[in-house]
């Protein structure tokens, strides 16, 4: 029935289109993810229909558009939902509807995500992803994060969790480990001999993760946490929590290579490797 | 198309397209004395068979321009190994990743092929289960130095007068037992025990092992350059005294746009820094290294690199640090490095049972390339002595 109802208001506002204004409609689920090993935990993910999918759900937009957001709560809790270099924020009550609109004045990577019980909802999932930009050819979306899935179920079962004595066990890009992955359009790169490939990631889980490339160094384009490493040429980035980066890798040469997290100990899934922080790039000629 | 026939064999003749081979054995079989006494099972590269594979295993040093094969004898008796070139953009074949380019088994050898690319610091490690071979040691430092000249840290770039590498890492000695080393074989999951790390190496070395190294010698007002890289599962921060004017010039193999001051620097799995230090106050002091939880961000362990500025580093200061050979093992050449200020008056290379199979009597104040390919392969020491009669002697090993 409550499913119904949400369907409702998505049909509803799906077609409310006034001018040049997009709406778009976002809602915040809390559901059941299953890992890599078939275990489950509790999660959140912000999704555009009322079904809970842990995904790495991306948001694109281009410079200058306009967009009437419906955000849509159907969990349990409110939920104050923030992007905050638009100095957007908005509570959501538990299973009520906010239209709001925002105008994406700049090109960059952003991060929306949930402040409340901060930052305990964003853990859970509640953290996406925002990308304006001009050009999508040959770009690639990772959405990484880690788990300690003891602190899922302790954070649905309203028990205190403590950052300070943090082990995740599970480490994900866009909800997935290896090998599923390479499942994923979004995040497997794919391409040929001198394309210019741009790999965009936001870290929205609490650990760093030092990224490792084969077979290519990489170009900084952009971070959100600090503008000095803009134009390093490297081949091993640590993203900090909450840190979106862009990267560029021109291919010189065709092949598969690794890219994963050179703390290995997140290339493994509750303690078992290889089902970590790890895929591959596919160059062809 | 002859004539490019003979100006090649004229290049490689004079070391232009200099051609290098080293060999590297997989052992599974390595032992460790830890700060405390505590003895663990290790697995690494050794030169050769008699030879405990230490951790780390033994820095690789080429020129740029390179022609470089390593050859990996695998002589485990048990897990296939590999060899990543980590840095050096090779191609899949040569890439050491198991199920993408190949695996060694026991007793094979597998040959990795690359041209020695931009002038840097690069690491070279197992694939293999990396989580655990890499835990359990199988890693190494590996150093590219541009052609012209070996003090610089890449043409163009900043010249220094001397230079250390500090490879870091840490040891979870539950890692080290034969129930995870020896894990199952072929394409199935592998068990990992909780990474909790109680030793902090900085180039194998921990606590009072650390403490009992020489200090690092500096000159005033003169440039010496760190090669620093993270191997490990930590990240690690350092904290230079402000006095040192440290640079961080380099990262992963390439130079910085901008090369930056800076007090404290943070290491990360897998990656590598150029830092330039220079003093112009005499000085005794420590560099401090904490190592980072990655998911707490909280300083696990603590060590520290002990350092002194000197006015000038003069004769009495001519130690093994201010002498550099290499390759080793080497082929067809050895090339000697002396950053001491006290010139060389001979070089003897002996076979292990004391008979004189090299001399070299010319006297030189910076570097000299000895032409030694007509020995023949096996261990030898090279002894080194200066001036004033002292001496410096080495164990090398030819292929």
């Amino acid at each position: 029935m409550k499913l119904l109802f949400f369907n409702l208001i998505l049909l509803l506002t799906s077609v409310c289109v006034s001018g040049q204004t997009d709406t778009l409609s976002i809602f915040i689920n809390a559901g059941q993810h299953q890992l890599v090993d078939s275990a489950t935990i509790p999660a959140k993910a912000f999704n555009l229909t009322p079904e809970f999918k842990l995904d790495g759900q991306l948001f694109k937009f281009t410079k200058g558009q306009e967009v009437i957001f419906k955000i849509i709560n159907t969990d349990t809790i409110g939920h104050t939902i923030e992007i905050q270099e638009y100095g957007f924020s908005t509570f959501i009550d538990s299973g009520k509807l906010v239209i709001t609109p925002i105008t994406f004045s700049s090109n960059g990577l952003f991060q929306m995500c949930s402040k409340t019980n901060y930052p305990q909802e964003k853990y859970l999932g509640l953290s996406s992803l925002i990308a304006v930009e001009s050009n999508w050819e040959k770009s690639f979306y990772w959405n990484i994060k880690e788990y300690q899935s003891s602190f899922n179920t302790a954070i649905q079962n309203g028990d205190a969790i403590d950052f300070k004595i943090y082990k995740p066990d599970y480490f994900l890009i866009n909800g997935r480990s290896n090998p599923e992955i390479a499942n994923d359009t979004l995040a497997k790169i794919r391409g040929k001999v001198g394309d210019t490939i741009t790999l965009h990631i936001l870290n929205s889980g609490n650990s760093v993760h030092s990224l490792h490339f084969h077979g290519y160094h990489f170009e900084i384009l952009a971070s959100s946490r600090t503008p000095k490493v803009v134009g390093w040429v490297k081949d091993t980035y640590a993203v900090y929590g909450g840190e979106r980066v862009s990267l560029q890798i021109v291919p010189d040469k065709p092949g598969e290579y690794p890219i994963h997290d050179h703390n290995l100990v997140a290339t493994t899934a509750n303690n078992y490797y290889p089902n970590g922080m790890f895929t591959t790039m596919i160059i062809t000629e | 198309m002859r004539k490019l026939a003979v100006l090649l064999f004229f290049l490689a003749v004079h070391g232009v397209l200099a051609q290098s081979t080293t060999l590297l054995i997989a052992r599974n079989i390595g032992k460790k004395i830890l700060d405390d006494g505590t003895e663990i099972r290790t697995f690494g590269y050794a030169t050769k068979l008699s030879e405990n594979p230490d951790i780390p295993g033994p820095t690789l040093i080429y020129e740029q321009g390179d022609s470089v094969t390593i050859d990996m004898w695998n002589v485990s008796q048990g897990a296939p190994h590999t060899i990543h070139l980590h840095g050096l953009d090779v191609n899949q074949q040569n890439d050491g990743v198991p199920h993408l380019s190949f695996d060694v088994e026991h007793m094979d050898h597998g040959f990795y092929r690359f041209m020695a690319p931009h002038p840097g610091t690069y690491l070279y490690h197992c694939h293999v289960v990396s989580a655990i071979h890499v835990q359990a040691g199988m890693y190494g430092m590996l150093i590219i130095k541009p052609k012209s000249s070996e003090n610089l840290t890449w043409e163009g770039g900043y010249k220094f007068s001397r230079d250390y590498n500090f490879l870091l890492s840490e040891i979870d000695t539950n890692w080290h037992t034969d129930e995870h080393l020896l894990h199952p074989l072929g394409h199935v999951k592998i068990k990992v025990p909780p990474y909790n790390p109680t030793y902090f190496l900085v180039n194998g070395l921990s606590g009072s092992q650390l403490e009992s190294e020489n200090k690092k010698m500096f000159q005033k007002n003169d440039n010496t350059f760190l090669r620093l890289a993270n191997i490990g599962y930590y990240a690690n921060k350092y904290i230079f005294p402000s006095r040192l004017n440290s640079t961080i010039i380099s990262s992963d193999g390439r130079p910085l746009p901008e090369a930056s001051i800076l007090d404290t620097l943070t290491i990360f799995p897998g990656e590598r820094y150029g830092v330039i230090v220079n003093s112009s106050n005499l000085d005794v002091d420590s560099i401090k290294i904490e190592y980072l939880n990655l998911n707490t961000l909280s300083a696990e362990g603590t060590e520290y690199i002990r350092y002194e500025v000197v006015e000038e580093l003069s004769s009495n200061t001519f130690s093994p640090a201010f002498l550099q050979v290499y390759p080793n093992p080497f082929t067809g050449f050895l090339k000697l490095r002396n950053i001491g200020n006290e010139e060389i008056r001979n070089i003897e290379i002996f076979t292990l049972s004391g008979q004189l199979a090299y001399e070299y009597t010319a006297k030189y104040n910076s570097s000299v390339v000895l032409q030694v390919g007509h020995l023949t392969a096996g261990s030898y020491f090279i002894k080194v002595t200066k001036e004033s009669g002292s001496e410096i002697r080495r164990k090398l090993h030819k292929f």
